[in-house]
């Protein structure tokens, strides 16, 4: 009978089991015997001891200011081969020493920092397949939504995985004292690996086990940060960097995310919606906070009057080079016309208020008359595949503190979807399963022509027996 | 897979405690499971969540939307976690003896 | 304990920022990485902007060093941008390239605004995700290491974004960017009859977008193999189907053309180009060898401030395809959207 006992290399300093292998594996794989024996002669330590040894090697090179000597890229052409197995064979991680190096910083240097299960990377990597098991979310008395978990698919590398989800301060700024506060907080409860920031806009700490996530909530709440955004309710907001840096900024994106949080924090942290409800603010529409592609409700900075144009200013920038040209011929409709002695013209009709000439030009400004437009319906994923979303209000105004008309028609609009939206269905597939037309009934908005992308080909209207009034019975 | 034993009969469970076999619930589950999720005593209230949940299952076989259960046991979204600190979910529905949610992201 | 709220502006905005809030004038771009705000009041705000392991992923260790670095020269606060770049806010101009240069100490390059490519986004993959159909950040990572000149210079003819996904789920959003990187399952979910006992079967049958499981008995289903799409839909559903994908099944499809700006053509979803290249770790040679091809086409190509989307709407995909040398297949004409005959065009305006 094959005898399960487990041979186990441990950590020389810390005794954290690296490796382990059956007497039967060592037996049948030389390549493994080799490498047991060579890290066992080694005294091999593990990635956490191996960090904290290198931490006085980091200072020294911050206090000098020495460079670190240039690393060597890794083949990048086509004709590079996988790295051979026999080159690394000493290393227990040869696929993630292969990216380790490079003039980028690699997650896979990271991950060997911190006290992260590195063999569940590796071994991916080796066999093409993820090693992690099922995933859901961890109930936790008093914490309705914010922790996540991640089975294990390799119990013998390791059980599972919780992680947190923090919510990321407005514009994403954080000061150094707080940042500190988090890393502590990763280093005495999880694996002393950061997610700086997730692409749904949390910082996420991963590798807490099950017994000290309570303490681990409650010591990043007393930081001054919350958990939230899991599950079916408002996901975390995210804002572009508006008028914290921006001079296109068309409303206080920030003022609004924080607003935002005012008024809705309970629907963000109590899950109760029929599928997850994505929320983007962009400060104007050049969107780089991806709104448009990825919101199931995005409010997106608009103006409707001409740009403001200062004739001085452009002509200067055009006399000191600026290529007005290319500026002119890439204008949308052609609507912009450059004359040298006459000035900069923006056709009134052909100006869609795309922000490009406020973008290329200096001299040229959005303007005044300013509010958000409400477009609903983005997602990547769910039943019909990844949308755009789709204008529903094209323009509200969007005034602080309380941003309480914009935030009334948010409101409306998600009840309308809480009360009609099948469970899992994402905003998106929702309108398309009822009909853009029901739809905007539903949410009572105005009919307007800026909703219009064009009107309908075919004739399939329908019209309510009260909408018909016969003539005959006047 | 886990089997815990309640008022004297074994259920199969998973790693988080949800019965694998709903068709073998009974209200020996959620009194055995309580404890579990933060709950000390069983009231009233608690069986009109825990009775609604597990007839609606029984009847349409899958959990009801928060919106509904909120509508049919005039319990707010706050009054629930209240009353189930681990939320309707997680805590409600494990105790009716409903699949555990999912998702994962 | 939770219900407090994210933390307050006045907390977690630096000085300059607070000084200058809603009053910048204009902004200039000094140089790849480094960008110039200036304000009403006449000061002048410099942004200095560095990548960051795919991902994000960042030991604390490393953070640490970052957070020094930060109370060195911005005041002792930094940002993360929306595509995971560090930035410092308010660096004095006479210490812009020290602070560049002890960055690149540390391996961290400076880069990625304006006409450069901007730091590429991911999402988790094989580092801790169950439905990774490959690994993004490992591509990620290539792919940043072959297109380091284009992160460093303001050399293409307009800003340049790449994502990966694990999966079709997106979380990577892929389908947002110039060029996406999006795993790709090709293998039948498993069903697994006893896990199936713990599932709401309602709602796996009605998540597949094209309905491919139907009930079959008392607590069973099936999937019909001539209708499945291989996306995780059912496994996030159910733990009955999971683990999804196999080593040779699973691979990477590429999109083209994602935009999110209402500038030019306007906002754009990415659309697929090739719709498999196997997972080849740890450096995707396939994938990086297309992306080269389709950046070096555009690049040649493109007029200035012309996206990728934009200038493949300008030439065609006939052109598109020609000159990148890839191959179009039947793949990539859309059978399941309802709109989906408004992918192939009914005008004869074709480009030879």
């Amino acid at each position: 009978m094959p005898t399960m006992e487990k041979i186990k290399l441990c950590c020389a300093k810390c005794g954290f089991v690296i490796e382990e292998y059956t007497a039967e594996e060592l037996a049948a794989v030389p390549r493994k015997a080799k490498r047991y024996q060579y890290l066992k002669n080694k005294s091999s330590i593990c990635p956490s001891c191996l960090a904290s040894g290198r931490l006085s090697d980091i200072r020294v090179t911050e206090a000098d200011g020495s460079a670190v000597a240039a690393r060597v890229a890794p083949p990048a052409s086509s004709t590079a081969a996988p790295v051979a197995h026999e080159e690394h064979a000493e290393s227990p991680t040869p696929m993630m020493d292969a990216i380790s190096n490079g003039r980028f910083p690699s997650h896979a240097a990271e991950l060997k920092k911190t006290k992260y299960p590195v063999q569940m990377y590796e071994q991916a990597l080796q066999k093409r397949r993820t090693q992690w098991g099922y995933g859901g979310y961890v109930s936790l008395p008093g914490v309705a939504s914010g922790v996540l978990v991640r089975s294990s698919a390799r119990p013998e590398i390791t059980k599972g995985s919780n992680f947190v989800r923090i919510m990321d301060p407005c514009g994403n700024f954080f000061s150094t004292a707080s940042m500190r506060g988090l890393c502590d907080v990763a280093d005495k409860y999880a694996y002393g690996l950061l997610h700086l920031l997730s692409t749904g806009g949390d910082l996420e700490l991963l590798g807490i086990p099950t017994e000290n996530l309570k303490p681990a909530v409650e010591e990043i709440t007393n930081l001054g940060f919350d958990i939230g955004s899991t599950g079916d309710d408002y996901r975390t907001s995210e804002e572009c960097i508006g008028p914290a840096k921006c001079d296109l900024t068309l409303y206080d994106t920030l003022g609004l995310r924080a607003a935002w949080y005012k008024r809705f924090l309970d629907d963000v942290q109590y899950p109760r919606f029929p599928h997850k409800i994505k929320c983007k603010f962009a400060g104007c529409p050049n969107d780089c906070v991806r709104g448009c592609q990825k919101a199931d409700i995005f409010l997106c900075g608009v103006y409707r009057d001409a740009p403001k144009v200062d004739q001085q200013k452009v002509a200067k920038w055009v006399e000191a080079g600026g290529d007005i040209t290319t500026v002119c011929s890439r204008y949308p409709g052609r609507a912009m016309q450059w004359e040298s002695g006459k000035g900069l013209r923006i056709d009134e009709d052909s100006c869609m208020h795309c922000m490009y000439c406020s973008n290329k030009v200096p001299g040229v400004r959005p303007g005044e008359d300013r509010g958000v437009a409400v477009l609903v319906g983005g997602k990547l994923r769910g039943k019909f595949g990844p949308m755009l979303s789709r204008v529903l209000v094209p323009f509200i105004k969007a005034e602080g503190p309380d941003y309480k008309e914009v935030f009334d028609c948010i409101e409306k609009f998600t009840e309308v979807y809480d009360a009609n939206a099948r469970k899992k269905e994402r905003v998106g597939d929702f309108i398309l399963r009822i009909g853009i037309d029901e739809f905007y009934k539903l949410s009572g908005v105005e009919p307007a022509p800026q909703l219009l992308a064009q009107p309908r080909t075919n004739f399939f209207c329908h019209w309510e027996v009260e909408e018909v009034v016969d003539e005959r019975k006047r | 897979m886990p089997t815990i034993t309640l008022s004297g009969e074994p259920f199969e469970v998973d790693e988080d405690g949800f019965i694998q076999d709903p068709a073998r619930w009974n209200e020996s589950v959620a009194t055995g499971l309580a404890s579990e999720e933060g709950i000390t005593e069983l009231t009233e209230d608690h069986w009109k969540v825990i009775r609604f949940l597990h007839n609606y299952y029984a009847q349409f076989g899958s959990a009801p939307m928060v919106r509904k259960l909120s509508k049919e046991t005039g319990f707010d979204l706050k009054t629930i976690y209240k009353l189930f600190p681990t939320g309707p979910a997680k805590g409600a529905c494990k105790l009716a003896g409903l699949p555990k949610p999912t998702g994962c992201v | 304990m939770p219900g407090i709220g994210i933390p307050s502006l006045e907390a977690s905005l630096p000085p300059i920022v607070k000084r200058n809030y809603g009053k910048w004038t204009s902004h200039d771009h000094i140089r790849p990485g480094v960008i110039k705000h200036d304000a009403e009041s006449g000061e002048a705000c410099y942004t200095v902007r560095a990548a960051m392991p795919p991902n994000a992923r960042v030991s604390t260790l490393t953070m640490r060093m970052l957070c020094g670095l930060a109370d060195e020269f911005s005041e002792g606060f930094f940002r993360v941008t929306q595509r995971n770049s560090i930035e410092f806010v308010g660096v004095p101009v006479g210490r812009i390239e020290e602070l560049i240069a002890r960055l690149a100490g540390h391996g961290f390059p400076v880069g990625g605004t304006n006409r450069s490519l901007h730091n590429m986004t991911c999402c988790t993959g094989y580092m801790h995700c169950h439905l990774a159909a490959t690994d993004p950040a490992a591509i990620v990572k290539a792919l940043s290491e072959m297109l380091i000149k284009e992160y460093e210079t303001d050399c293409l003819p307009a800003g340049l974004k790449i994502s990966g996904s694990g999966c079709i789920n997106n979380c990577g959003e892929g389908s947002c960017a110039d060029i996406g990187i999006v795993g790709v399952h090709r293998d039948l979910p498993p069903i697994n009859a006893e896990k199936l006992k713990g599932c709401e079967l309602p709602l796996v049958i009605s998540v597949c977008p094209v309905g491919a499981i139907k009930p079959k008995g008392p607590g069973m289903v099936e999937i019909d193999p001539k209708k499945c799409i291989h996306c995780p839909a059912c496994s996030v559903a159910c733990a009955a189907f999971a683990p999804i994908g196999s080593a040779n099944g699973d691979g990477v499809a590429i999109v083209v053309g994602g935009k999110s700006s209402n500038t030019g053509d306007g906002p754009a979803l990415a659309k697929m180009v090739v719709p498999y290249l196997p997972n080849n770790p740890p450096y995707w040679p396939e994938v990086t060898e297309v992306v080269r091809k389709i950046v070096d086409t555009w690049v040649a190509n493109a007029h200035r401030d012309e996206r990728v989307g934009e200038w493949i709407n300008r030439i065609g995909w006939e052109k598109f395809y020609q000159r990148t040398g890839l191959k179009m297949s039947f793949k990539v004409v859309d059978g399941y959207d309802q709109r989906s005959l408004e992918y192939v065009r009914s005008n004869v305006r074709f480009r030879w």
